[in-house]
């Protein structure tokens, strides 16, 4: 890639003067990718804390602690914040920074819609917490938000209007996402040359643009149905409560999907890096990625066995649930096969990238277990669901997270973090994450609900292991604020342009730290430079 | 490029494809936002 005479031609590298104009103003993609993942820390620590709560109230049984209406805003909330306000800008974040990097492009295609997509955040999340604060409390329905039930909440609008919010906000995201990959790649950066990160944010941009709507219409009708007098949702009225759970789903379940696709491209980028080799049947992984998204939206009602559904309505969405298995294990396979006979090293990016693929399959294989409609109809609401998508979502999506981070903060910091006390963090996290939700499993298949602020005696030995582990795993990730924080500030350490010996593609050809603005001339790709070889061979 | 202008404005040359994208995946957007209320109003 000629990226030595690129950089030569930067006419200017400095970011903005002043604090207002660089971050509240910033058009800039990193900058903008910076604030979603400050962001993103913010709410998994504000989550995190939430999720502290709950365990502490389930140490042992009786009512210790809090009321159990609050007991219920903290499990409602701690979902929100979590997938809303953690998970998804983490990744929106990492998008941000790495897919112009990736594509040599010089920013987003739409850079003031990026600035507003971001601070429309702060303000849905400021509103939603302060509910908490209201008299009459804030949401305590669950995140799904079934009517009747959340219609019992006073509530309700500001719920409604923050999710409004959030959900313009990953609309426009995913428009800019998709502008940006589909105008902005440089001379050669074909579409079936990208890097997998920038497929998969390709493809879950695409969801987003699909179901956020849906969302949005949702909770609209649940707005009108309490405060303008429309039966949606109310029988009385001719309406049906569980055509919301249909629409809900239809969002929900490409949802976790959103959450997931864009791990599965860090994964696709960490592990060829670290094994030294090309990625395994790149082109299977795109198709798999491509093949996952289609199946996420003819699977919803499986989330709705137990209210009795057609019983040729059980059997499709069992078997299509099924399905999603086969595409799953082509990129568990091709991951495996990529660290076959590699030159493997194991930093810490490295390491939650494995640790991801053995516990994300764990995962995957609980939601094979709950996809079987007779055996779902046992699980169903108890703690072997929440075991299942914290598997899914911690050990899946927030290792992937934790993962890029130690990957790309080199480049972005220009600094290399403590390996050390990445892999104290990594140990801990892996240990304290499998004391906390392994036991869960148990918990469930012996026929504890979710959502109980008490329980049964019976369940008391596994719910003690289960809450020390999450204490312990909520400190742990103290040491991974201290790593980025030290790294951010205080590391000495230069990192160089290609952090990692066996790193390849066009993000590491620009200097480290990346300067503000990148790749004005666009780069000259050269298929042997990229991450995943010959494609075309 | 001079500070009015957004820092990675695409060049002429993409900004009709940018235009053409984001027009397209509007409509996309409206028509899921409208697609539960049509389903329930054909159920009705």
């Amino acid at each position: 890639m000629a990226h030595e005479a690129t950089h030569d031609q930067h006419d200017h590298h400095h970011a903005p003067q002043g604090f207002f104009q660089r971050w509240v103003m910033s058009t800039n993609h990193k900058d903008i990718g910076t604030l979603y993942l400050i962001f993103s820390l913010t709410m998994f620590f504000i989550g995190g804390s939430f999720a502290m709560v709950i365990r502490a109230e389930l140490f042992k049984p009786g009512l210790d602690l809090v009321q159990p209406y609050f007991f219920n805003e903290m499990t409602t909330m701690h979902a929100l914040v979590m997938i809303f306000g953690a998970i998804m800008p983490a990744f929106v974040g990492l998008g941000n920074w790495m897919i112009p990097l990736m594509i040599g492009a010089p920013d987003m295609a739409l850079p003031r819609m990026n600035n507003l997509s971001f601070w429309i955040l702060p303000f849905a999340f400021a509103l939603m917490l302060s509910t908490l604060f209201l008299p009459g409390g804030g949401p305590a329905g669950g995140w799904t938000m079934y009517p009747p039930l959340s219609l019992q909440s006073g509530s309700l609008a500001y719920v409604v209007f923050s999710i409004h919010l959030m959900g313009i906000s990953s609309i426009m995201g995913a428009i800019n996402i998709i502008a940006t990959i589909l105008n902005m790649r440089a001379p050669g950066m074909d579409l079936l040359k990208m890097p997998v990160f920038v497929w998969s944010w390709l493809i879950t941009a695409f969801l987003l643009i699909a179901v956020m709507p849906v969302l949005a219409g949702a909770v609209t009708m649940l707005l009108t149905d309490k405060y303008f007098g429309t039966s949606f949702f109310n029988p009385g009225g001719g309406g049906d409560p569980v055509l919301y759970q249909h629409v809900f789903w239809f969002f929900g379940h490409p949802e976790v999907y959103i959450m997931i696709l864009p791990a599965f491209g860090i994964i696709s980028e960490i592990v060829p890096t670290f094994a030294r080799k090309p990625i395994f049947g790149y082109r299977a992984m795109v198709y798999a990625i491509a093949c996952i998204a289609f199946l996420s939206f003819i699977v919803w009602a499986h989330h709705m066995f137990a209210v009795g559904l057609p019983l040729g309505a059980d059997i499709f969405f069992m078997y299509a649930t099924m399905l999603i298995a086969v595409p799953t294990g082509v990129k568990v396979f091709n991951w495996v096969a990529t660290m076959w006979g590699g030159s493997m090293t194991f930093e810490t990016p490295m390491l939650f990238a494995i640790a991801f693929i053995i516990l994300f399959t764990i995962g995957g294989f609980s939601g094979l277990m709950l996809a079987l409609v007779p055996a779902d109809f046992q699980y169903h609401d108890t703690y072997f669901v929440v075991a299942h998508f914290h598997y899914v979502l911690v050990t899946g999506a927030a290792f992937a997270i934790m993962a890029a981070t130690y990957y790309w903060l080199p480049k972005w910091t220009g600094h290399m973090y403590n390996e050390f006390w990445g892999k104290v963090h990594f140990w801990c996290s892996v240990v304290f994450v499998n004391v906390l939700f392994f036991p869960q499993h148990f918990l469930g298949l012996a026929g504890m609900p979710r959502r109980i602020p008490d329980y049964n005696v019976a369940f008391a030995n596994f719910n003690m292991i289960s809450s020390i582990g999450g204490f312990l795993f909520g400190a742990s990730q103290l040491i991974f604020l201290g790593v980025v924080v030290h790294c951010a500030f205080f590391a000495r350490k230069k990192a160089a342009d290609r952090v990692w010996e066996g790193a390849k593609g066009l993000e590491w050809t620009v200097p480290s730290p990346a300067p503000h603005h990148t790749f004005e001339v666009p780069p000259v790709v050269r298929d042997e430079e990229l991450a995943h070889g010959h494609v075309n061979d | 490029m001079a500070s009015q202008v957004a820092e990675g404005q695409p060049g002429q040359a993409h900004r009709h494809g940018v235009r053409r994208t984001v027009v397209v995946l509007a409509i996309v957007v409206g028509a899921f936002f409208l697609l539960p209320f049509v389903q329930i109003l054909l159920m009705k």
